[in-house]
């Protein structure tokens, strides 16, 4: 019944989730997640043929090779 | 699990996934800027030993092109003496025509005066044809004049002649007659032999010429150019003469009209001689 908010005799008081040290440490992970984002995107995005980091180098079937393009330096 | 955890773990789960999805397409394109960039090398290898042996090739070739510069320059070098040495022709050629034209100017001039010339001989030439034809027809006409001149003066040298004749036989007769009338006088033969004594002529100076000496056993005979028409007759005395020195004198024993034959007499001067062509004078008083 507890779970319905009863408080049954003898039963502990209920009380609501706290932060703990895995929230810490997920704090901490979702620092460096986005850190490691900003950081590969900026990289990925200099690889990229348009300056998107999502883009990828194209194959061309005439010269049997990629045709490797940079997005222009700002 | 609190709310925060919660939310921090959704967003680990997403920037997971990002992160994930961010690595992969890096390392695609790295890996295949890396492929293009082994490919690269390898086409810049083999293209810079394509380029050593084309260079390689190049030099030889370059020291051929050299060599060929070379004697291109020599044969340049020759060309342009040649060149030079055809430019003072053309220059000595082109004074030649400017030479040329000068000369075909000074021809030309000169054909142009000898056209005006062989015009103005030409004018003479008429001029002189023209001239020439009217004294052709003068002399023609001088000519039909002359012979009618000659003719008339025949005419009257026939006449003279005959007048002459007549004034002779007149002369003759009234010589006769006075002859005869000396006779009458009482004279008698004394007076007939005055008549054939030599005598010299009276009257107007008769000039002739010794025509021929002949060598006679009696004398020398000489004829001589004048005879009675001139008035010469028998028994008339001539003299002869050769320049201003007198040679001998002579009788005349024949007289013909145009000639008479005269006896010479020397006066017995050894060294004298009549000569043809000597002058006969009927008296010496005028010279």
């Amino acid at each position: 019944m507890s779970q319905f908010g009863m408080q049954m005799p003898g039963g502990h008081m209920q009380r609501g989730p706290t932060m703990n040290i895995y929230t810490g440490l997920l704090a901490l992970a979702v620092v460096g997640l986005i850190a490691a984002c900003a950081y590969v995107g900026v990289q990925a995005a200099k690889v990229s043929p348009a300056g998107s980091p999502w883009e990828l180098q194209t194959y061309n079937e005439g010269s049997k090779s990629y045709e490797i393009k940079f997005s222009p330096k700002k | 699990m609190h709310f925060v955890t919660k939310v921090l773990v959704v967003f680990c789960a997403i920037l997971s996934l990002v992160l994930a999805a961010l690595t992969m397409a890096y390392a695609t394109n790295a890996d295949r800027i890396r492929g293009s960039f082994e490919a690269e090398r390898e086409e810049k290898l083999s293209a810079q030993a394509t380029a050593r042996s084309q260079i390689e090739g190049y030099a030889t070739e370059k020291a051929g092109i050299e060599d060929r510069q070379r004697a291109a320059e020599s044969q340049v070098r020759d060309l342009t003496k040649q060149f030079d040495a055809m430019q003072a022709e053309k220059t000595e050629l082109r004074s030649q025509v400017e030479q040329a034209k000068a000369d075909a100017i000074s021809i030309r001039n000169q054909l142009a005066q000898f056209g005006a010339t062989a015009d103005s001989q030409q004018a003479l030439i008429k001029n002189y044809r023209d001239e020439v034809t009217k004294l052709r027809d003068d002399l023609v006409n001088s000519s039909k004049r002359e012979i009618e001149l000659v003719d008339r003066i025949n005419d009257l040298s026939s006449q003279r002649e005959v007048l002459e004749q007549n004034a002779r036989a007149l002369k003759e007769q009234l010589e006769e007659i006075k002859l005869q009338t000396a006779q009458a006088g009482s004279v008698g033969g004394l007076a007939a032999v005055s008549a054939t004594e030599a005598r010299e002529l009276s009257g107007p100076l008769v000039r002739a010429r010794v025509l021929e000496v002949a060598s006679n056993p009696t004398g020398d005979l000489i004829v001589i150019s004048e005879g009675a028409n001139r008035g010469l007759k028998q028994n008339t005395i001539m003299n002869i003469v050769r320049g201003n020195d007198f040679v001998a004198r002579i009788v005349l024993i024949t007289v013909e009209p145009d000639k008479s034959v005269g006896r010479v007499n020397l006066y017995g001067r050894s060294g004298a001689q009549v000569m043809k062509d000597d002058t006969v004078l009927s008296r010496l008083d005028v010279r």
